[in-house]
């Protein structure tokens, strides 16, 4: 009995002594990072020493997937990116007026662009940022091997032989693969003419090119740093693996926990940089996001949809417009019985007519989205810069106003047609759109179609796309740049973008016309066919626009919001009145 | 002893062998891919895929996978542009395994003492506080608590509500965590405690005259741990390597948040990481226990363990 307890004692000990050695090693740890941060978490209730206001901001943003600009892609990537590199140009305070970045002015010749890169900009560690840093990026961006998942945007602004570098099959044997890439790089239209003089050569205009140089994908990387580090291995994946030309730099990145930017003193334009330093904390959590505003641990944050009504009518909300538009995708594609009546036009112009989106967004968003009045939502650039698309196209909500005796007509010609009685149609929805999804059943039940609906993640999203294997998706586009192309471009038969069965030789050729077309007022004009054209098929059926609101405390100044590309600048932000 | 060590560690490879191709096999039925947005044309997919190997046929990826497990390397994480799962699942084993170790601390000590009272002080207002205690922390989900604590403490600036980085950011969470569990040790310890006070041989011990402190501490006691104790490997091992639902509220960087990002963003080789760490702890700590039952008790001898 004695020596059992003793060994059981002896165990217990043990038990306590491992704890307390692990408690110790993990207390160092915590300590260790602590210095740095002291000043700028969570508590700043001590904070009370400053003279003048501290000018540090503090925001969430999910953790990077990547900030080498090539290969940025979640908007977590494009944001940090956009504040610690620079583009030949850059969208200004206003958002959306397009200033000077490292280009100092251009000149345009047919197709052909030449910036020429101010004297005097150099990247963090004192080297020149030249036109070769430029050549250099793009072609690094486009080169197969790399699989950016912006290389699209290349050949969207139709640089000369894009596509063929971008999209081609990589050899299997690696010296074949360089020879065929290292040719197709060089017949690529960008080429650094000299240290300060880069000419992008278009085989057409492309109405977005200026505004993507201050995207990301076209920001500039310096080659023999980006080979020292280990080029796409080992580029921009820690603080010191990357260089920067921007108003910031990370000063510290503790990987999903937060990244620090602090001002960048080799910026050219530093002079108009106030803040000291930026934390990024990677809050995941919706409902966490909202504590920490709420006790000040961070300055800023989109309102989770929850939260509408607790914080629309605060001071220290706006709303603004997502450039977003809803749709339900009707899969002209799907087997039996359902296919056929999503084949049926009536059955679609139905769906289409049968629904009161006035009321949707009302009930369902809280006011917070606009109805659905075409593909292209507002705000996005018209012909003329007083008047967007969308008000200029006001006859287009006329495919989609709500009819309901209209579409019980239609609805019973398609039943008529189809011989059969409508079965149940699957809905596939994400779960954040489960209240508008469930207000959206319940009208189209009173009109007489049942819908059964099925919570997806944009994964299985996805497949379901590809295999055709649903009725009907909620789906969504938001716009990659400022111009109804955005939109427009999605629906040709080439662009692998409609998975329903929508394809329409009428619009593939306006869509070329629209691109051999120089002149803005005919070019709005064929725009507007095109897209009279797919609202009329009834297979995309907008819903709703988008909106959000977004909290930022009112001691935040001069934040710049852009609508489309990266979401925020703080190049000129201060903090005063805290 | 010798020899029941090794076939059990055989029956471990054998185990994870098996984790791992069920998961794998699992993993890759899952629909989608890691890449998913709708714009990437398909040249650009294929060039993807053909990156990170999964250009190749499934075989062909399963042999290849389990080929490099066995030299240790994990592969790189989908979502996040050259980070190795190994680097990964260090970094975050950190944080989570900071706030269970705390949990720990104050939840084992102190639910032993409060059902050890309990347990004493049969039939008296303590005891019903104590187990009307246990059940009420053992059934409240440990998100309401996370919330409440939030509410009320963060809520009136005396500790930070969520984020990592100082030790003030430790003391919310391992709160929330330990509740449950020392609800549960506590409502364990009672029974155990109830069950070893009405033994013979404490009869025996009172008969003989030994005063009731010895009779407590001596044997009621350490005759009450047995089963606490052979049940903490498992609970330790778990405790440290992540709470999904605390990690989350607090915005941890840990290992739960990063099992619930890896799966809902189909970063494969995170998820199969983490899977085979969880397992491996599990496995580990199952092989403890058996240890623990025939060092600790005389009474359990695992077969062949006495040979």
């Amino acid at each position: 009995m004695k020596s059992r307890n003793k060994r059981m004692m002896m165990i217990l000990a043990m038990f306590i002594a491992v704890m307390v050695g692990l408690a110790a090693c993990s207390g160092e740890e915590s300590t260790t990072s602590q210095p740095s941060n002291t000043s700028n978490t969570g508590n700043d209730n001590n904070s009370d020493e400053v003279s003048g206001d501290e000018q540090v901001l503090n925001l969430t943003a999910g953790e990077p997937t990547a900030l080498n600009p090539g290969q940025a892609n979640y908007s977590q990537d494009q944001l940090i990116t956009n504040n610690i590199q620079e583009g030949l140009m850059r969208k200004g305070l206003d958002g959306a007026t397009l200033e000077y970045g490292l280009a100092e002015s251009y000149e345009v010749d047919g197709f052909t662009y030449t910036f020429k890169i101010k004297e005097d900009v150099i990247w963090s560690n004192g080297d020149p940022i030249t036109a070769h840093d430029f050549e250099f990026a793009w072609k690094e961006a486009m080169d197969p091997r790399n699989a950016s998942p912006y290389s699209w945007l290349f050949e969207l602004i139709a640089l000369e032989n894009a596509a063929e570098l971008a999209y081609m099959e990589v050899p299997e044997d690696e010296s074949e693969a360089e020879t065929n890439i290292q040719a197709a790089k060089d017949a690529v239209g960008i080429k650094a003419l000299d240290d300060t003089t880069l000419q992008v050569t278009l085989t057409r205009q492309h109405p977005a090119f200026l505004e993507l140089t201050a995207f990301p994908t076209f920001f500039p990387v310096n080659q023999a740093f980006y080979e020292q580090v280990g080029g796409l291995d080992g580029y921009a994946t820690e603080a010191d693996t990357m260089l920067y030309s921007g108003p910031f730099a990370i000063s510290e990145w503790s990987h999903d926990e937060k990244i620090v930017l602090v001002k960048n003193d080799k910026y050219w334009d530093k002079d108009a940089v106030k803040l000291d330093k930026i934390v990024f904390s990677d809050v995941a959590d919706e409902n966490t996001q909202v504590q920490l505003y709420s006790s000040n641990g961070v300055d800023a944050i989109r309102v989770p949809n929850d939260y509408v009504d607790q914080y629309k009518d605060s001071e220290e909300a706006t709303q603004y417009a997502r450039i977003q538009t809803w749709w339900f995708v009707l899969n002209m594609e799907a087997d039996g019985v359902e296919g056929e009546f999503l084949r049926n036009e009536k059955f679609r112009e139905a769906m289409a007519i049968g629904v009161n989106r006035e009321e949707l967004v009302n009930v369902a968003f809280g006011g917070l989205h606009v109805p659905g009045t075409g593909l292209i939502p507002p705000g996005l650039a018209g012909a003329t810069p007083d008047q967007d698309y969308r008000s200029a196209n006001p006859e287009h909500t006329d495919f989609l106003a709500y009819d309901f005796e209209r579409a019980q007509q239609l609805l019973e010609e398609a039943k008529a047609e189809v011989g059969q009685d409508l079965p149940t149609l699957g809905l596939s929805i994400y779960e954040r759109q489960s209240k508008e999804a469930q207000y959206l059943q319940e009208q189209y039940r009173k009109l007489g179609v049942n819908l059964e609906i099925t919570v997806t993640d944009s994964k299985i999203r996805k497949s379901l796309f590809n295999s055709r294997d649903y009725h009907i998706i909620y789906a969504g586009w938001f716009a990659d740049y400022d111009e109804p192309s955005t939109y427009l471009d999605l629906f040709s038969s080439t662009s692998g973008f409609p998975k329903n069965g929508f394809a329409m030789d009428e619009y593939d050729a306006l869509l070329e016309q629209t691109q051999n077309t120089t002149d803005k007022e005919e070019k709005y004009k064929l725009y507007a066919e095109m897209e009279s054209l797919v609202l009329s098929n009834f297979s995309f059926i907008p819903m709703s626009h988008d909106g959000f609101y977004s909290l930022q405390k009112s001691y935040v100044k001069d934040v710049a919001v852009h609508s489309t590309g990266p979401s925020r600048t703080y190049k000129w932000a201060y903090i005063s009145g805290k | 002893m010798g020899k029941y060590l090794l076939r059990r560690f055989a029956f471990m490879i054998i185990t994870l062998w098996v984790i791992i191709t069920i998961s794998f096999f699992f993993m890759k039925l899952l629909p989608g891919t890691p890449f998913d947005d709708e714009r990437i044309p398909e040249a650009v997919l294929e060039n993807m895929m053909a990156q990170y190997g999964l250009d190749k046929s499934i075989p062909e990826q399963y042999v290849l996978y389990l080929t490099n497990v066995v030299q240790g390397d994990f592969g790189v994480s989908y979502r996040i542009k050259n980070r190795d799962v190994t680097t990964i699942i260090a970094e975050k084993f950190a944080p989570s395994a900071i706030i269970g170790i705390h949990a720990l601390i104050i939840s084992v000590p102190l639910g032993i003492i409060l059902g050890m009272i309990a347990a004493l002080r049969r039939g008296t207002a303590i005891d019903y506080a104590a187990v009307g205690f246990a059940v009420i922390g053992f059934a409240i989900p440990s998100f309401v608590v996370a919330v409440a604590l939030q509410y009320l403490i963060a809520g009136n600036g005396l500790l930070p509500s969520a984020l990592w980085g100082t030790y003030k950011h430790v003391i919310l969470p391992s709160i929330a965590l330990a509740l449950s569990m020392f609800a549960y040790y506590a409502r364990m310890m009672r029974s155990e405690m109830l069950e070893v006070l009405g033994q013979d041989y404490i009869k025996t011990a009172k008969s003989k005259g030994l005063s009731r402190p010895v009779i407590i501490f001596k044997h009621a006691f350490r005759n009450s741990l047995i089963p606490i104790i052979t049940s903490l490997p498992v609970v330790i091992l778990f405790t440290i390597s992540g709470s999904l639902v605390i990690e989350q509220i607090y915005s941890i960087p840990g290992l739960g948040t990063e099992l619930v990002k890896s799966v809902l963003s189909r970063d494969y080789t995170v998820s199969m990481g983490l899977t085979l760490f969880y397992a491996v702890m599990y496995i580990v700590a199952l092989f403890i226990v058996d240890i623990l039952y025939s060092v600790v008790d005389p009474r359990i001898r695992v077969a062949g363990g006495s040979e």
